[in-house]
């Protein structure tokens, strides 16, 4: 069209048609890009279904077609693949309602059936059917572009939104469904979401039994004494790495990173062999020995990092006025490093509270499971007590999770800190 | 004659006199052992939580700890699943448990473990009387044993039959099943009853545990007489592929049924027919589902009857048990006629003991009847070390001939094959 | 008067003049444990009748006596229920071991009226106190005559030996002691200068490495040359490089060690990739951000245990995802979806953290180098290709190789997921098991130590290998960069 028009159209025009691109089709191929990335779960889900794969096809060539038809920029392609892209969207609608309306069936109904109608209703305006067609007035793409500079914005801020909706939507959707089941009485995993019969039977029936209080309890004597453990033997260890250039000094700190490598597993079978010949076995102790092991190469360089931090006068100054090295240590250093040793404890607890492989293998006395291994064995191929497990989940990651969100700048700077300078 | 009296005398009164010094000399070296202060015996429960079963369990528990109020009973839940592995632990690191009831087909795995030359069960041979013993089933007592060792105190048996739900047969009009049933009236009612959310048989597809008994039925047997193993023989293929069918050609079977999801679809109504063990009955007849219990069809190929595998479970007691002499008061007394009886009328658990089978009240409880009249008509489980391999080689085999990848006479075969080199 | 005397005494004396001689002895430690062993002589008997053993009161067992040949009856062989009874003929000399009938009811056979020895062993005697003990025969009417006596057992119980705890007791308290000695060396070296306070400082945290971390992986390591079994504990001997065979040989090694591969790196690129998007678009200027990035973290935040085991639930046949999807699919049916089904859970699992880590790596970036570019025209694309990738290299490297290592040993999601996924061969790794589960199945489901040990020397042999080569790898291109 372009070559036809060449010597006969004002030149303008075709500038402008250059220098001015509308917005709508930046959002067109957009678009069309989100048409083809929604086809492909889709063609999945078809797969599983054994059926309707017309539909979804249908909708990956409008899109494809519209990729290339905006390359081209022509017009009546673009119409086409609008029209293919909404008649899919329409398709999978009606597919849906012979069959079962499922979730996924509206969701890729709804997002073709209006990318493929704001694509016709998009082209048949008559400024995107000027500028198309070469044309546009010059004033009118000056228009335009000040149009896109106050639009770009705003659509780049609804296309992040959209995205990060999706991915929300994908990690709620598993905190929906366990709190539901939570609620919901009777010990299936049904898919049925229902807040009519919710009851807090569940709750009832798992606050009074013994076992959350029993595995609670182990719980928290292994975490805590993991975080006591790891503290003790790494606050002075991080200390002296710090300020001490010892013999030895770098082997040491070597060796620390190298068992901060080593996998869990390489120890799992002989910690077994050496506890169960100690009679550690099925003990809070022998967990709190073997996790404050694999918490002390982190705490220790959680630890060396703050040290590091802290002037060195400081010591010096106490040391002029008399303090020998251990009470500088313990009276200044130490009060002064609360925020670090708080942080470093806290991931302790939790990296000691949420561990599954160790509590599995070590304990398997069930009155001395912890939390992570009593839930775990709530779900069994025979007889799975899903209601139970969603109320004791529940009620064991309320606090995990605020935690978690409240300290989390600080636990994130921790592990990079602590792993990335090794 | 005279000679023999005086004699006779003389041998009374050396005995009475010897079996004093006897007696002193045993407290001296202090063979005797256990201290009668105070007792304590841990005890792993493996029955369901919450199940009536337990209720029963722990009720007789407490009523003979009133008879030996100074013995101290702790009684530990465990998932039944995971027992024998929890025990096998447990033993090996000198803490196992007093008592702990096992089934006979996981006898198989713990017996043959050593702990530096020592098994982990207790013998109970030189404890019973011959009088104690003859009041079992013999099959029964035959089956807790392994290698001769008598490793527990049978105390029930159980084995699975057909339930179905009165009520959705009447809805569809087909008659209940009864002892004529064959298979194909069996596969019939199931397809008939099987639309839109209801299914007409719902089983867990790779569980071989019920498919045993299918396997009897077209005359196949998991060993030969002569203990060797036979998974892929006479018949077994063709049990296997009627088996997987219902779920994948006749598609009554819904996709993904497993043991619990099979109890869910049948107290929700939604299963017509299931085959399970009573065990379960308890949990069907609290819901007040209508639900009947019929012997498992004959086979119409073969004319065989499906013939399900006779579980037993008994009390074990360990080696390294402080307190043997209590434990096995306490295993004899929860296998005894009084408490198997309420046992078996509260909580539908078939007895071994011979006097209670032709018991008057156990033959009026028509499920009950149904049970034992099913379990006569079962196989006992082998208590061998290839038995509990099975459990680990089947479901392979079972899965492999699920997906296509082999046929069910080639799957069969490669487990026959694996479970020989694990009996080796 | 005398004649009435002696008619009376013989009326009294004349049932034991007519009784049947019996004689009892009992042997308490001759048969065993919780068994007496018991003689009987029965003088002059005939006819056929039964020996009655009542003890406590109760009855015990009973051997019926014939007068006769034994005919089928089989002689089971000593030790079958620990009960066994003999016969003899001539007063003890000589003992046959008596016949039992097909319900175990012992059966004595005799041939002329001679004195018939029965000796038995009676099962379940009380050890600690004593019992008493009947001993009455029998004829076809009526009961001839009876014993009673006392018996005990007295064979002790032998109880297993507690675990022998001294090996591995000796072993620490060397190493420990070596090590205070290397500490009092390396002082001793620094006694010139003020370092040497950091020794006492490091020394626990030193030892408790040494002890919990380098000690068991040593034994872990002369654990795989031995054939450790869970079930012979104590027993282990050397066996040279057979489990490192066996482990290479195995069938599914290759398959396993494939799938690890997968698992790890696609699991890694994809928590790098979507991570970093999720980083990038989070650094934009949209209204709730802080909402955004709160919810983003759940899957971290929320214990991974938990996590996996409710999309275990929802992934049912009849669960969420199939509800949303419209289908009825077992998903972890088939080893290629069960595998990937547990790859998108995990990736589910891992992006938050990848994200947050990015985020700060980017936030760490001055924007001044972003207005700079932008004003200078580089389109958003060339921006990042040249500008923030660059600059988020040294953060992300390492958090890739921390990322490979810790997804390589992701036991959790795999175990609780699908514990193995299909097994679809015998004896070998299943469908999604991964290396780390697979040594698990080895150690404690098959009860293999040693074949155990042996994997597991492997994999952290291969790790280490990897992980060295990446570390020279991403310095080379450091350098280049």
């Amino acid at each position: 069209m372009s070559e036809d028009l060449a010597g006969s159209e004002l030149p303008e025009m075709d500038l402008a048609r250059r220098w001015y691109i509308p917005y709508e089709m930046e959002l067109m191929r957009r678009g069309a890009i989100l048409v083809i990335l929604i086809c492909i779960p889709m063609f999945w889900v078809a797969s599983l279904r054994g059926d309707g794969w017309q539909s979804i096809a249908m909708g990956l060539a409008g899109g494809l077609l519209a990729v290339w038809a905006l390359q081209q920029k022509n017009r009546d392609l673009m119409l086409a693949s609008s029209a293919l892209i909404l008649l899919s969207g329409l398709m999978q609608a009606f597919f849906a309602l012979e069959v079962k309306v499922a979730a996924i069936d509206v969701w890729y109904s709804t997002i073709t059936v209006a990318l493929g109608g704001g694509g016709l209703w998009v082209l048949s305006s008559p400024h995107m059917s000027r500028w198309l067609s070469s044309k546009l007035e010059l004033e009118e793409a000056e228009l335009g572009l000040a149009r896109n500079h106050k639009l770009s914005p705003r659509w780049k801020a609804a296309t992040t939104h959209a995205i990060l909706l999706h991915f929300v939507i994908i990690v709620l959707v598993p905190v929906i469904w366990i709190i539901d089941v939570a609620f919901s009485p009777g010990q299936s995993a049904s898919g049925d979401l229902g807040l009519s019969d919710w009851t807090i039977t569940h709750f009832d029936a798992v606050l009074s039994g013994s076992d959350f209080w029993t595995w609670g309890l182990n719980s928290v004597i292994v975490s805590v004494g993991t975080t006591m453990v790891g503290l003790m033997l790494a606050i002075p260890a991080g200390y002296a790495f710090s300020r001490y250039k010892f013999s030895g000094h770098g082997i040491m700190m070597f060796s620390l990173l190298l068992v901060q490598m080593f996998p869990g597993i390489i120890i799992l079978v002989p910690y077994f062999m050496v506890m169960k010949t100690l009679g550690l076995l099925n003990t809070s102790l022998g967990l709190i020995l073997a996790y404050s092991v694999t918490a002390l190469p982190f705490c220790v360089w959680m630890l060396k990092g703050w040290f590091d931090t802290i002037p060195r006068e400081l010591e010096e100054a106490a040391a002029l006025d008399g303090c020998t090295t251990f009470s500088t240590f313990w009276r200044i250093i130490i009060p002064l490093s609360l925020p670090a040793i708080a942080v470093t404890a806290l991931f302790s607890f939790l990296a000691a509270w949420n561990e599954f492989l160790l509590a599995l293998v070590f304990n398997t006395d069930s009155s001395m499971y912890t939390l992570p291994v009593g839930l775990a064995s709530y779900i069994s191929e025979a007889s799975a007590r899903w209601g139970d497990f969603a109320a004791m989940s529940l009620i064991v990651s309320l606090p995990v999770v605020l935690l978690f969100i409240i300290f989390q700048k600080s636990l994130i700077q921790g592990l990079s800190s602590g792993s990335v300078k090794g | 004659m005279a000679p023999a009296k005086s004699s006779l005398s003389i041998i009374l009164t050396l005995l009475l006199l010897s079996a004093g010094c006897l007696s002193d000399s045993l407290d001296d070296i202090g063979v005797t052992s256990t201290e009668k202060s105070s007792e304590e015996l841990v005890i792993w429960s493996t029955y369901e939580t919450d199940s009536k079963e337990e209720a029963g369990f722990l009720d007789s528990v407490s009523d003979w700890q009133k008879l030996h109020p100074e013995v101290e009973v702790e009684v530990i839940s465990k998932p039944f699943y995971q027992a024998v592995q929890a025990y096998k632990i447990a033993a090996l690191g000198g803490e196992a448990p007093d008592l702990m009831r096992f089934s006979n087909d996981q006898l198989g795995s713990i017996a043959p473990v050593r702990d530096r030359g020592n098994p982990l069960l207790e013998d109970l041979r030189p404890w019973l009387t011959p009088a104690q013993r003859s009041v079992w089933d013999p099959i029964a007592l035959e089956s807790m044993r392994y290698d001769g060792a008598l490793m527990a105190i049978p105390v029930s048996q159980d084995c699975v039959s057909l339930f179905f739900n009165r009520a959705l047969f009447d809805e569809a009009g087909i008659s209940y099943p009864d002892e004529n049933w064959t298979t194909a009236d069996f596969l019939s009612a199931a397809q008939e009853m099987t639309f839109g959310e209801q299914v007409g048989l719902s089983i867990p597809t790779k569980d071989p545990f019920r498919w045993f008994s299918l396997n009897s039925g077209y005359g196949g047997s998991l060993f030969t007489a002569s203990g060797e193993a036979n998974l892929d023989g006479n018949g077994s293929a063709d049990a296997l592929r009627f088996w997987l069918d219902l779920e994948l050609k006749h598609e009554i079977v819904r996709t993904g049924t497993n043991v619990e999801t099979m109890k869910q679809q049948f107290l929700s109504g939604k299963a017509a027919m299931i085959i399970d063990g009573p065990w379960h009955w308890p949990t069907y007849t609290a819901a007040r589902l209508d639900v009947g219990q019929a012997l498992l069809p004959i086979v119409e190929e073969t004319g065989l009857r499906m013939s399900p595998m006779v579980g037993y479970k008994g009390w074990a007691v360990s080696k390294q048990s402080q307190n043997k002499e209590t434990a096995i008061s306490l295993a004899l007394y929860l296998s005894s006629s009084e408490v198997a009886k309420n046992a078996a009328l509260e909580t539908m658990t078939m007895p071994v003991l011979s006097n209670l089978y032709d018991d008057q009240d156990i033959h009026s409880d028509i499920a009950l009847r149904g049970f034992i009249a099913q379990a006569r008509l079962g196989f006992p489980a082998p208590t061998s070390k290839g038995m509990s391999a099975i459990y680990d080689i089947l479901p392979t085999a079972i899965e492999n001939a699920y997906i296509g990848e082999m046929s069910t006479q080639a799957a069969l075969t490669a487990a026959n094959q694996e479970l020989k080199e694990e009996m080796a | 008067m005398k004649h009435i005397f002696w008619i009376i005494l013989a009326v009294f004396l004349l049932p034991l003049v007519s009784a049947q001689s019996l004689d009892v002895q009992s042997d308490s430690s001759a048969a065993g444990f919780k068994r007496v062993r018991v003689s009987v002589e029965i003088d002059s008997f005939s006819g056929n009748g039964s020996l009655e053993f009542h003890v406590s009161e109760a009855f015990h067992s009973s051997v019926i006596i014939i007068q006769g040949q034994a005919g089928e009856m089989s002689q089971p062989l000593v030790g079958e229920w620990y009960d066994d009874c003999w016969t003899s003929t001539d007063l003890g000399l000589n003992w046959t071991e008596i016949h039992r009938s097909e319900n175990g009811q012992a059966h004595a056979f005799y041939s002329t009226p001679q004195t018939l020895s029965i000796r038995c062993d009676l099962t379940g005697i009380s050890q600690s106190k004593e019992d008493n003990l009947s001993v009455r025969l029998f004829d076809e009417s009526r009961e001839l005559g009876r014993i009673n006596t006392s018996i005990i057992a007295s064979t002790a119980d032998i109880l297993p030996p507690p675990p022998d705890s001294s090996p591995v007791i000796f072993a620490i308290g060397s190493i420990a002691l070596t090590i205070i000695a290397l500490f009092g060396y390396l002082r001793w070296k620094d006694r010139k200068s003020m370092n040497r306070h950091g020794l006492a400082f490091v020394l626990p945290a030193f030892l408790a490495l040494v002890l919990l971390s380098f000690y068991p992986v040593a034994y872990g390591m002369a654990l795989s040359f031995t054939d450790a079994h869970e079930e012979s504990i104590g027993d282990e001997e050397f066996n040279g490089l057979e489990n490192y065979l066996d482990v290479f040989t195995s069938g599914g090694f290759l398959r396993v060690l494939f799938f690890t591969l997968v698992w790890t790196f696609t699991n890694v690129v994809f928590h790098v990739g979507i991570g970093g998007a999720l980083a990038m678009l989070l650094q934009q200027k949209v209204r709730g951000k802080l909402a955004y990035r709160t919810l983003l973290l759940l899957p971290w935040a929320i214990p991974s245990y938990i996590s996996v085991l409710v999309w275990k639930g929802m992934f049912h046949p009849e669960g969420l995802v199939n509800v949303l999807l419209g289908t009825e699919t077992d998903f972890f049916s088939g080893v290629t979806q069960a595998q990937t089904m547990v790859i998108l859970v995990n990736i589910w699992l891992g992006v938050p953290f990848m994200m947050m880590s990015i985020s700060g790596a980017l936030q760490s970036i001055p924007e001044d180098l972003h207005e700079a570019a932008k004003v200078e025209g580089v389109s958003d694309w060339a921006r990042l290709r040249h500008i923030t990738i660059p600059l988020l290299k040294p953060t992300v490297v390492p958090l890739a190789l921390m990322g490979f290592i810790w997804t390589f040993n992701m036991f959790n999601v795999i175990f609780l997921l699908t514990n193995g996924g299909p097994q679809l061969w015998f004896g070998e790794p299943g469908g999604t098991d991964i290396l780390i589960t697979y040594v698990y199945d080895v150690a404690f489901v098959k009860g293999e130590l040693g074949l155990a040990a042996a994997w597991s020397v492997v994999i952290f042999i291969m790790l280490m290998a990897f992980s060295w080569a990446y570390t020279k790898g991403s310095k080379a291109t450091e350098a280049v960069v």
